[in-house]
């Protein structure tokens, strides 16, 4: 990737600090696109493997709102938690290793302001409780994760949790607003890649091999079984890759990057079913999804396509998020591992339930998403002190991931969702969902 | 010719009821077998087959207690409850001696409240085995060799009984589409007594049709969804006696959601028995679907769906449920002659759809479009 095409120094750094370290750099941070308002010095906009484009600070690390802050107000703050008060249960019940647990500034350093830095377009400026200014995107506080390691990395959000009953998760990876895109195109990452969207939740699709003029003309028969051109407004000009087609009777079509866009009347948005290939028809695709490591497959469980081993395997990752004001993840970077191993029966019987996918030293990461960590021989959870001895297994988005006993057949996902706990689970890495 | 005299009167009463009414009526229903010789049933309503008397004779010694309660009989003082968080930590599901989760270790510690097993000696169901055992029940109809030894442990448990919320979950599930089931009786020559049918399983693609007071009505459309439920694809022979499919034991994979948390759930020797009957725009069926559950994959099933606080509002415990279904399982023995699954029945409605194929049946590839 040549230098001249980045947009900004930020950018350059991260490049080169993630070439440093081995990764391939997306190719989307060449085209990366312009943010929609103006944004501060101290915020870029970077390219993600599973999140999209997301708002970064000046080296490229991702940045997330915190669910507890309310508007224009932080309640990330420097104060420890060693009891549980926020449970559905009328018990308060103490943490394990409560005394190393970190703090919520310390597991998610807030984005502060330098003394000149002045609100610009969605950016603003809140006092934080001990003084300091910290960004606010849309009047919510901004914060980086200390599980981020590099630049790219979206370690610290999108891992779905329960609290209080309904999915959620609590710290957000914040999506960044793009210029260039028709009004009411969005896009959403699938098992497909991250696909343009027609508003929330219809996909577009491009007819494969299709001449322009046949794909976007005439569309009768095509029409007729759910397939419908998406109609540009009268007054709609080309604006980089977007363009229009006239479609006849007057209509007008989007296309994208030359190729005629559609919508799919009888997609099935149940995202608990994952759609598949329809002959001739694909989703407009912006960025595809990261490859996995050699060895690790796909397979078709219940829920859709699902990361295997190479035996067919479900692949999983645990989840854990403390019924504490301060909502900080367990099971990583400076968290207890108690839960996970209570939750699956004690040491000796997670060892027989949970069988990490083991790597070699050497193994090289083929992308931020994916990634080789060291394991505790005893626990099998994660060790963040490489110099410790231990094993080595992949990681997705830096948690380790394991087999099931369980699972015996390719697609079997025995331990999806298991949840024993109200805010703790294990589940799938479903091809695309997080 | 029974048919069009059939439908003459069906409009001929639609007429005289109020002429332009026919336009909107409900199709007759069909007299007879389909042309094609098939149809399609979609499972429309699915719940445990319980005995329930109206007094709750079967339950003397009442309901049995959640987690919670065995909780605060296991840890009966302040001190000892305190003492027991303090040193694991996450609550009163970690109650094992080491601070293990008690569902995921139902048998490191034994639950101080006794279980209370059903004591009916009557239960719905299926003769899955073809034989009568000693703890086999009688149907409420008379049927002996009714294989359903989940009714005793499920009997005196409220979640399971009607109105209970395994019966609202299973049901609400049904709804998504990643549940739909479809049942594919076909070589059907006579809908009162044929020897020989075929049946054969898949996951459906469409949503059900209901009508405004809530139930599923005959007549809708389903796609198959080939690709990624090739898994739910499953054949058997059955016969037709009396109105009544009995399908041949055969090892099932069904979608399975009965709360949270989806799951294959593969349901050994099952065999459906139903009565089907025609009904307004096709058929209807109604029965019973019994297997033999594995003990440890449906324990995985029942951690999603009744793991944590699930357990309080449901009023079980796993502990004492586990070591209820250790006792009581009654089917596939190991080598060691232990039996390592147990007999389980779920009341079933179906009603008939129209399979719709085409080259639109298989959707274009979006694939999980996140949640």
């Amino acid at each position: 990737m040549a230098a001249r095409h980045l947009r900004n120094p930020g950018q350059l750094l991260a490049a080169i600090f993630a070439a440093l370290l081995g990764f391939a750099v997306t190719p989307a941070w060449a085209a990366a696109p312009a943010p929609l308002t103006p944004l501060p010095p101290d915020i870029r906009i970077g390219a993600t493997d599973t999140s999209g484009w997301v708002y970064t600070d000046r080296k490229g690390f991702t940045l997330y709102t915190f669910r507890r802050d309310s508007l224009g107000k932080s309640n990330c703050t420097d104060q420890r938690f060693i009891r549980a008060t926020e449970g559905e249960s009328d018990i308060n019940y103490y943490l394990p290793d409560a005394a190393r647990r970190p703090t919520c500034v310390k597991f998610s350093p807030p984005l502060l302001a330098g003394a000149k830095a002045r609100p610009v377009g969605d950016w603003s400026l809140i006092d934080r409780p001990e003084g300091a200014k910290q960004w606010a995107f849309k009047g919510s506080p901004v914060y980086r994760s200390s599980l981020d390691a590099a630049p790219g990395e979206v370690n610290g959000g999108g891992f779905y949790t329960l609290l209080g009953g309904a999915a959620q998760n609590s710290r957000i990876p914040i999506k960044a607003d793009l210029a260039g895109f028709p009004p009411g195109v969005t896009t959403k990452v699938t098992a497909a890649g991250t696909v343009l969207m027609a508003g929330a939740d219809r996909p577009l699709f491009v007819r494969d091999g299709a001449a322009l003029e046949k794909a976007s003309t005439g569309c009768g028969l095509v029409c007729r079984i759910g397939w419908k051109p998406y109609l540009a407004p009268t007054l709609a000009s080309p604006n980089g890759d977007w363009s229009v087609v006239n479609v006849g009777r007057g209509a007008r079509q989007w296309t994208w990057r030359g190729q005629p866009l559609f919508t799919y009347d009888r997609v099935v948005l149940d995202p608990q079913v994952p759609l598949d290939a329809t002959p001739g028809w694909t989703p407009a695709v912006v960025t595809p999804l990261p490859e996995p490591p050699k060895g690790v497959t796909v397979q078709m469980t219940i829920e859709g396509p699902a990361y295997a081993d190479a035996e067919g395997r479900t692949l999983y990752t645990f989840h854990c998020i403390d019924e504490t004001p301060d909502h900080l993840e367990c099971d990583v970077k400076g968290t207890s591992q108690q839960i996970r191993i209570s939750l699956c029966g004690g040491l000796e019987q997670c060892r027989q339930w949970f069988r990490p996918l083991y790597a070699k030293k050497g193994d090289k990461a083929p992308n931020r998403t994916w990634s080789v960590v060291k394991i505790d021989k005893e626990t099998l959870g994660r060790m963040y002190d490489e110099r410790q001895d231990g094993l080595y297994a992949w990681a997705y988005r830096g948690r380790p991931v394991y087999t099931f006993y369980l699972d015996k057949d390719p697609g079997d996902a025995y331990a999806h969702e298991i949840q024993l706990h109200q805010s703790a689970d294990w589940r799938m890495i479903q091809v695309g969902t997080r | 010719m029974k048919i069009a005299r059939t439908r003459l009167a069906t409009l001929a009463c639609a007429f005289m009821l109020g002429g332009g009414a026919a336009v909107g009526a409900e199709p007759p229903a069909p007299a007879g077998p389909p042309a094609d010789r098939t149809i399609a049933l979609v499972l429309s309503l699915h719940r445990h087959a319980i005995y329930e008397s109206a007094e709750g004779r079967e339950c003397p010694d009442g309901k049995n207690a959640p987690q919670y309660e065995q909780y605060l009989a296991q840890f009966p003082t302040e001190l000892a409850r305190a003492a027991q968080q303090v040193r694991f930590g996450y609550g009163y599901g970690n109650r094992g001696p080491n601070g293990e989760n008690v569902t995921a270790a139902p048998l490191s510690v034994e639950d101080p409240i006794p279980f209370k097993p059903s004591q009916s000696v009557v239960a719905p169901g299926i003769d899955l085995d073809d034989r009568v055992g000693p703890e086999d029940y009688e149907s409420p109809d008379g049927r002996k060799g009714i294989d359903n030894q989940f009714n005793r442990i499920m009997g005196c448990i409220e979640a399971f009984r009607k109105g209970g919320l395994s019966h609202y979950s299973i049901n609400r599930n049904l709804h998504l589409l990643s549940q739909r089931m479809i049942f594919v009786v076909s070589d059907v020559d006579d809908l009162r007594n044929d020897p020989q049918v075929m049946v054969r399983t898949y996951r459906g693609f469409d949503p059900i049709n209901y009508s405004t007071d809530d139930k599923a009505t005959p007549g809708g459309t389903q796609r198959l969804d080939r690709q990624r439920g090739a898994r739910f694809e499953i054949t058997t022979r059955g016969r037709i006696v009396d109105g009544v499919l009995l399908t041949d034991p055969v090892d099932l994979n069904m979608p399975w959601r009965p709360n949270t948390g989806a799951n294959d759930y593969k349901l050994k020797g099952a065999r459906l028995r139903v009565a089907l009957s025609p009904r307004e725009g096709g058929y209807f069926a109604q029965g019973q679907l019994g297997g033999f559950a594995d003990i440890p994959t449906w324990w995985a099933g029942f951690m999603k769906a009744y793991g944590g606080r699930m357990q309080d509002v449901s009023n079980l415990s796993a502990p004492s449920f586990y070591r209820a279904m250790l006792k009581y399982a009654d089917g596939y023995p190991d080598e060691a002659g232990r039996n390592t699954a147990v007999s389980i029945e779920y009341d079933v409605e179906f009603v008939s759809v129209h399979i719709v194929p085409g080259p639109d049946a298989t959707p274009p590839r979006v694939a999980s479009l996140g949640r």
